[in-house]
């Protein structure tokens, strides 16, 4: 006869950044609660946090992601003083580098209408016209643009540091972490009851999360609950400047450029949409000079001369409804196997506050910090999209 | 004069190189390719010394596979005048690349000829050499300065414990070390003017050159792995550890 499964009181479906947040935040909320965090890979080598690019920021249009940012901005600057235990010290590297967003006359009303979103909860933004932003940034070419959002006190941190942080805390607060995967997960009735590993044994739980991230979509497949979240691949660059040229806090554009300052060069990219979705870590060398190059050197022209010195893949948790994560249960269907995922490339950002409302879902039965609801399944079910206004 | 530039194709330096799985050589597939940095440094010097009015031509070469078209274009968006591609299949040892760029040398009646003191990839330390001895020129490695006088060249080397100044008559052979100069970076005009620029393709055979390996590599292995550290107490207990367990002190 098989001995009975250890039974805890939550199962986290993956060890990435969204995983380890929400076993935090629960041991945070109820000490005495008992949660297990599986992860595939003992070093981590194809999560998407460690390919992160780190940066953190309140420019979005909707009310919960710019929720979510103050709060996790708040947290990860605070990360040190917080999650260091008696053995470790818990640095993040922390930039307070800002956000800088820019636009083309087209787009100008959208970037006003959302930095009045950002105004009204009660974010650090400034609006620049042309003019502004070339004083403030001589290098930048604007003679297209209209306008941009400056936000001084968002930033970037070492993604790798913080996921080691909430691992370490996690751990010495109770949470039992193990290297293993889930192959299959049993349903009875309205509840997942257990989750089957490959190592052979077996975790029962009265509650499950599927943090999967990238792989997400076929853990909910093991529920009988379909994800539209895709892995998509993008590309991070550091590349150096051949010219002086000044620090720049983290630029986007509706092109979906993205570049900052990184010690003596600059890391950034420009994600394709358009991508194959795909489990593929393949990075194409030539993407930096066919395609990144250019548009960084249109909008910066020192940066004419440049050279890519590293490039790297990472994957997306492409959300194909609408680019934001959801975040819940399906009420009715599956009412103790809880999904957050499919963050679409914030999900490093959103980790602590997304960590902390499904951390408040299970142990207090509803949100109590951000009302994340529009986040839910239930978007998903009835095909309603709730999108970002302009630049993702 | 001109100056003939060699130029190689290599694993880039950031890459963490892995060994095949069948130990016959070191993991290339997708593998970030660049040229070898003390080739850039020779391109950067011999682009330096035309800008001073000591040469009349830099041209570049590199023999290897039809990629090697991609770090003979980064050479021309730097600045070179001209590329020539000696394309082979065939593995390419110092020797041969030798004997490949002393046919080169001859046909384009080059002046001077500047190469990395090494490659990254095999770190040989021979190619430039044995051009020497193969055309019988006079050869100054390990540069770290280099000045053209009429017929000459004054050469700084760097050398263990100090640097060295020798003269040598041109034509002449010189590599370079790392600290020589800085490269300049190829800007993203240059590298669009680049692709306009001549590049010719020859084959060893038509230089009369046999480029067949001298040399059979037996297996190519990774380092030793390192041991896992341990975490002391304290100073008395490390001590304890360098005195009895590593017997160091």
């Amino acid at each position: 006869m098989m001995p009975a499964p250890a039974k805890v009181d939550v199962a986290i479906v993956g060890g990435g950044i969204v995983g380890l947040a929400i076993a935090y935040f629960l041991k945070t909320l109820a000490p005495s609660i008992e949660v297990s965090v599986v992860e595939r890979e003992a070093d981590h080598e194809h999560c998407s946090t460690l390919r992160a690019s780190g940066g953190c920021r309140v420019q979005f249009s909707c009310p919960e992601n710019i929720e979510m940012s103050l709060f996790s901005i708040d947290f990860i600057r605070r990360f040190p003083g917080t999650m260091a235990t008696a053995q470790r010290d818990a640095p993040v590297d922390w930039v307070e580098g800002g956000y800088l967003f820019i636009v083309p006359p087209e787009y100008e009303e959208m970037l006003r209408a959302n930095y009045e979103v950002q105004r009204a909860h009660g974010c650090n933004v400034e609006l620049l016209d042309a003019a502004a932003l070339a004083s403030r940034w001589p290098s930048m070419r604007v003679v297209d643009l209209a306008a941009g959002v400056h936000s001084p006190d968002d930033g970037w941190c070492d993604p790798f540091q913080l996921l080691q942080g909430f691992k370490r805390k996690a751990i010495d607060l109770g949470v039992r972490y193990r290297v293993d995967e889930v192959i299959g997960l049993d349903v009875a009735g309205r509840a997942v009851r257990a989750a089957r590993l490959a190592s052979g044994s077996t975790i029962a739980a009265d509650h499950f999360v599927n943090a999967a991230g990238a792989w997400s979509a076929a853990i909910g497949e093991m529920a009988g609950m379909p994800l539209p979240i895709a892995p998509l691949r993008r590309f991070e660059h550091y590349f150096t400047c051949g010219n002086p040229m000044e620090t720049l806090p983290y630029v986007k554009d509706v092109q979906r450029l993205a570049l900052r300052s990184e010690g003596k060069g600059f890391s950034g990219g420009v994600v394709d949409s358009n991508e194959a979705r795909g489990f593929n870590f393949d990075v194409d060398h030539d993407y930096f000079e066919r395609v990144v190059w250019p548009a960084a050197a249109h909008r910066f022209a020192p940066l004419e001369s440049a050279k890519c010195h590293r490039t790297w893949a990472g994957l997306y948790e492409q959300c194909e409804l609408d680019g934001n994560p959801i975040i819940g249960n399906w009420p009715g269907k599956l009412d103790n196997f809880h999904v957050c995922a499919g963050f679409s490339g914030h999900g490093m950002m959103h980790a602590p506050a997304a960590g902390r409302a499904i951390a408040e879902r299970i142990v207090l039965g509803a949100d109590r910090s951000i009302d994340l609801s529009r986040l839910g399944y239930a978007r998903v079910r009835e095909g309603r999209p709730y999108a970002e206004r302009g630049i993702v | 004069m001109k100056i003939l530039v060699p130029v190689k194709r290599v694993v880039d330096f950031n890459v963490k190189v892995r060994v095949k799985a069948d130990q016959s050589g070191v993991e290339l597939a997708n593998v970030k390719m660049s040229m070898n940095p003390f080739d850039e440094i020779s391109v950067e010097e011999a682009l330096k010394l035309k800008e001073a009015g000591k040469a009349t031509e830099v041209i570049v070469v590199s023999a290897g596979v039809t990629a090697c078209q991609e770090t003979l274009r980064t050479a021309l968006a730097m600045g070179a005048d001209r590329a020539i591609l000696v394309e082979t299949d065939v593995e390419l040892q110092p020797l041969a690349v030798a004997k490949l760029l002393k046919a080169v040398a001859t046909k384009e009646g080059a002046g001077l000829v500047i190469l990395g003191k090494q490659a990254i990839d095999d770190d040989a330390n021979q190619t430039g050499q044995m051009l020497a001895a193969l055309l019988d020129w006079p050869q100054a490695t390990f540069a770290s300065k280099v000045e053209i006088a009429e017929g000459s060249a004054k050469v700084t080397r760097e050398i263990d414990g100090g640097l060295e100044t020798v003269e040598v008559k041109l034509p002449a052979v010189i590599t370079t070390d790392l600290r020589l100069n800085t490269p300049r970076y190829a800007t993203l005009p240059n590298i669009m003017k680049a692709k306009k620029k001549p590049l010719e393709t020859i084959k060893p055979d038509a230089l009369g050159v046999d480029v067949a390996p001298r040399l059979k590599t037996l297996k190519v292995a990774e380092p030793g792995k390192r041991k896992a550290g341990v975490m002391v107490k304290d100073v008395s207990e490390l001590v304890d550890k360098l005195k009895n367990e590593a017997k160091v002190i």
